[in-house]
């Protein structure tokens, strides 16, 4: 396994507004890195619930073995995931950062449970892994995702947050092509990926409102609106996003040559994946 | 059997199929038809003559999708179909037959007798579809029939089929199992063959149908719409005013009558009422044939354009994400223009809403501030020769109190959000004769239960001036009226009148030489003021009592909390 280490500070790599957001970034990881205590309040009232959430998403098994590509200077992640029993790797391509991440896993006195490396993401082989989480300022991303997703293996999970929304405007969309993300927050989504079989990450659920544009996709679940069967949204139907009204507009759908139009809060509670090619 | 005359055949089926024009084939009445899901919101019922004598009541119940009702609509129908109908009409629509035919084998299952009939077959075959109503019919074992009720085709074979059933040979289902969807579209297949060789539809109709739902050029272009929508209204209804109804009423038919009863009545009090200056027999005639018919009749006819073309369901959806930020849905956007033309048409299509919280709002924003046509004509009549920028004010503060309202109640109503499920049927060119017949039912609705209102209403007025009753209601209501509004005694008189018809608050205000600021203040007073009478009924059958009673109260202080305050605010810019 021949890994480097990938925390993006790469300038240039993003636009000015994502240019400025690393930064930012990179110097609240310092504070947090120098400040134990305020780093710990942060960690309680704020990032524990995001690894929770994912954690749940990723259906991990009881002391799974993680993978965290761009642990940070400061490794929230991997210490939150650790303190739940879990055994993590954490990785990062900055000597600096991986300095620190060590120095804070052995005050936390988790150094059984953590492994920090000096690796890139770009060439990991995540075979070996429950799950791997891909941290929101990797780069190369997509690059990173493909890999991920590629050489994970059936049953494991791929954890990663990728820019959506006001996101998007700094970081650029996500280009790597394995799957949908369920929103998070206005700046980022969590995409969740199952190992297995070539084909199965195109397969991943995801929601009627973010179905792009005149994609066709089939419909795997509805949300129990009694209207939604009757007019042809059922498990299994072939369906295609015609338009999306801005600012949480309504989605307007084509059945078989029927339209419809949904409110985002229905869109949103039906479950989707990608037809495929085959069939 | 044939002469029981309480035979019940009830027709049910998925919204927008075309149940009501058929209700309408069957009975020769005149429901309302339109082309959007929800505009049968209570059920009719008709006489249909049966062969040997005797009739059977035929009951156009409202659309649903499934028997297990989600909005007030759809458990008029299940309630319908709960008091066991003599026989049950199961209406598809040929283009998409799973919808209907899952209502129907539902309807079946639970032991109705049914009859199929597939509508719009004239489409489908258009669109190259073979329609195999024989072949359905052996799978199901009822009769199964195809109509079209636009062009009358089928409708002889319904009837006779209707009288065979009600005279005692009732169609009666092999065993049916609880209907799934698998099953529904098997058969909906066997109904149903494609053949290749119809024609497309026109691409051009295609075309707009797309560009007039996405954001880019939907939104501006629903801009247009509505502003091209106004124009008419207001254009067509002055051209009627001034070149048809002045000549004819006042010009015409009131100098007869003026002359005719001075012929009659000597001169004094009581000519005076009739044929004064505030005469019951020259205003309480002119105003609401010459001042408010005109408007009545530019406003459904554009109304029936939208509707009947299928714009309507493209706006829902186009601003369901602004309606969102009040709470509601797309929907209500549609009793909500019904309410410019009425509010009480407008009341009952909330029924369509899911959620009572959503309903209610839209019901009061409708109440709060939205004009009825009638006012609306009085509001032309009494501002735009002041100043057209006195009338868009008025709008402008219609639109903003709506908005505040929406907000307003959206904290203070309980609920579940509503979630938009809405079908957008084709759009399709509205028939001439279809939106004429509206628009003289409309327009026969105001003559009937408008003008007579409106007459007794100035008579009353009439009677208050002659007699010198004004001066001492006007003792009472001055500090109100003069010392708050700024408005001379006399208008309180229109505000006592405005409970029984919503234009009266306006109308009487047009002969009192008032400033503009004067007549804003009025135009403001009327526009929140009390809905009428009929509203409150529907309000409080629709709702309950108390709610009727809350709006009453809220609106009549709103609407002088809002004279009053404007008045203030805009003197001190004009000082």
């Amino acid at each position: 396994m021949s890994v480097q280490v990938t925390h993006d500070k790469t300038p240039g790599a993003n636009g000015i507004l994502g240019n400025l957001f690393t930064r930012a970034v990179g110097s609240f990881e310092h504070a947090c890195a120098a400040h134990a205590g305020f780093a710990r309040w942060y960690e309680k009232s704020f990032y524990r619930d995001v690894v929770e959430r994912e954690e749940s998403m990723a259906e991990l098994p009881q002391q799974a073995h993680v993978l965290h590509i761009g642990a940070g200077r400061y490794p929230f992640t991997a210490l939150i995931l650790a303190r739940k029993g879990h055994k993590v790797m954490g990785i990062d391509h900055d000597a600096d950062a991986v300095e620190s991440a060590r120095r804070i896993v052995r005050a936390e006195g988790l150094d059984s449970c953590v492994k920090i490396l000096h690796r890139d993401g770009t060439d990991v082989d995540c075979r070996d892994y429950d799950a791997v989480w891909v941290s929101f300022h990797v780069h190369p991303r997509d690059v990173i995702l493909e890999r991920c997703s590629q050489t994970l293996s059936e049953g494991s999970t791929l954890i990663a947050r990728i820019p959506s929304g006001l996101g998007r405007l700094a970081y650029g969309s996500c280009k790597a092509d394995i799957g949908e993300g369920c929103r998070c927050d206005s700046f980022k989504s969590v995409l969740v990926v199952k190992g297995g079989a070539a084909d199965t990450e195109a397969l991943a659920p995801f929601t009627l409102d973010r179905v792009p544009i005149d994609q066709e996709v089939h419909v795997v679940e509805g949300n129990g609106h009694p209207h939604l069967e009757p007019l042809g949204i059922r498990a299994g139907k072939p369906v295609r996003v015609c338009a999306r009204m801005p600012v949480g507009g309504a989605v307007l759908v084509d059945i078989d040559g029927r339209k419809v139009a949904l409110g985002t809060e229905i869109a949103r509670c039906v479950r989707c994946r990608r037809s495929m090619a085959v069939d | 059997m044939t002469d029981r005359p309480s035979s019940r055949v009830l027709l049910v089926g998925p919204p927008n199929v075309g149940k009501s024009v058929l209700f309408n084939r069957l009975t020769g009445l005149s429901a309302g038809v339109s082309n959007y899901p929800g505009t049968t919101v209570e059920f009719a019922e008709g006489q249909m003559t049966l062969e040997h004598g005797g009739s059977a009541t035929v009951i156009d119940a409202p659309g649903t999708y499934s028997l297990q009702s989600k909005n007030e609509a759809e458990r008029v129908t299940t309630r319908l179909l709960d008091s066991s109908p003599d026989l049950v009409l199961g209406v598809l629509d040929a283009l998409r037959p799973e919808t209907g035919l899952y209502l129907a084998l539902d309807a079946m299952n639970r032991g109705h007798p049914v009859i199929l009939v597939v509508n719009r077959i004239d489409l489908a075959r258009e669109r190259g579809y073979a329609i195999d109503v024989k072949a359905l019919s052996d799978a199901v074992g009822v009769p199964v029939l195809a109509t079209s009720g636009a062009s009358g085709l089928g409708i002889d074979d319904v009837r006779r089929n209707i009288n065979h059933a009600v005279s005692g040979e009732r169609p009666r289902p092999a065993r049916m199992d609880i209907p799934n969807w698998e099953t529904t579209e098997c058969l909906a297949g066997v109904l149903r063959r494609e053949t290749g060789d119809g024609r497309h539809r026109g691409t051009t109709s295609e075309r707009l149908e797309d560009l007039l739902i996405r954001p880019w050029p939907g939104f501006p272009l629903a801009l247009v719409a509505v502003a091209i929508s106004l124009g008419i209204v207001v254009g067509v209804g002055m051209g009627l005013r001034q070149y048809i109804l002045l000549p004819l009423i006042r010009d015409t038919l009131l100098p007869i009558v003026a002359s005719g009863v001075q012929s009659v009545v000597s001169p004094g009090v009581l000519r005076e009422i009739m044929v004064g200056e505030y005469g019951f027999l020259t205003k309480g005639i002119e105003w609401p044939l010459t001042l408010v018919l005109p408007y009545v009749v530019s406003f459904y006819f554009v109304l029936s354009f939208l509707e009947d073309s299928g714009y309507l369901p493209r706006l829902a959806a186009l601003i369901d994400g602004m309606m969102a930020r009040l709470g509601l849905s797309g929907a209500g956007i549609m009793p909500l223009l019904l309410g410019y033309g009425c509010g009480i048409p407008a009341i009952m299509a909330t029924r369509t809403l899911e959620t009572r919280r959503e309903r209610l709002t839209v019901a009061s924003m409708i109440c709060l501030a939205v004009p009825c046509i009638a006012q609306t004509g009085a509001f032309i009549a009494l501002l735009a020769e002041a100043s057209i920028f006195v009338l868009l004010g008025v709008f402008a503060i219609s639109i903003g109190a709506l908005i505040m309202a929406g907000m307003v109640l959206g904290k203070i109503l309980r609920g579940t959000k509503p979630g938009l499920v809405m079908e957008i049927p084709e759009l399709l060119l509205p028939r001439v004769s279809v939106m004429l017949t509206k628009v003289w039912a409309r327009a026969k609705h105001y003559l009937m239960d408008g003008v007579v209102p409106v007459m007794l209403g100035v008579a009353f007025a009439a009677l208050v001036h002659e007699t010198g009753a004004i001066d001492v209601v006007g003792r009472y209501v001055q500090p109100l009226v003069t010392g708050w509004l700024g408005l001379p005694e006399r208008a309180a008189v229109p505000l006592l009148l405005g409970i029984f018809r919503r234009e009266l608050t306006v109308l009487p205000l047009l002969d009192m030489d008032l400033t503009a600021l004067q007549l804003f203040t009025g135009a403001v007073v009327g526009l929140f003021y009390v809905p009428c009478i009929a509203m409150l009924s529907v309000l409080a059958k629709e709702f309950r009592a108390s709610i009727a009673l809350i709006i009453l109260g809220t609106t009549t202080a709103m609407a002088f909390l809002m004279g009053g305050l404007l008045t203030r605010i805009i003197s001190l810019f004009m000082m």
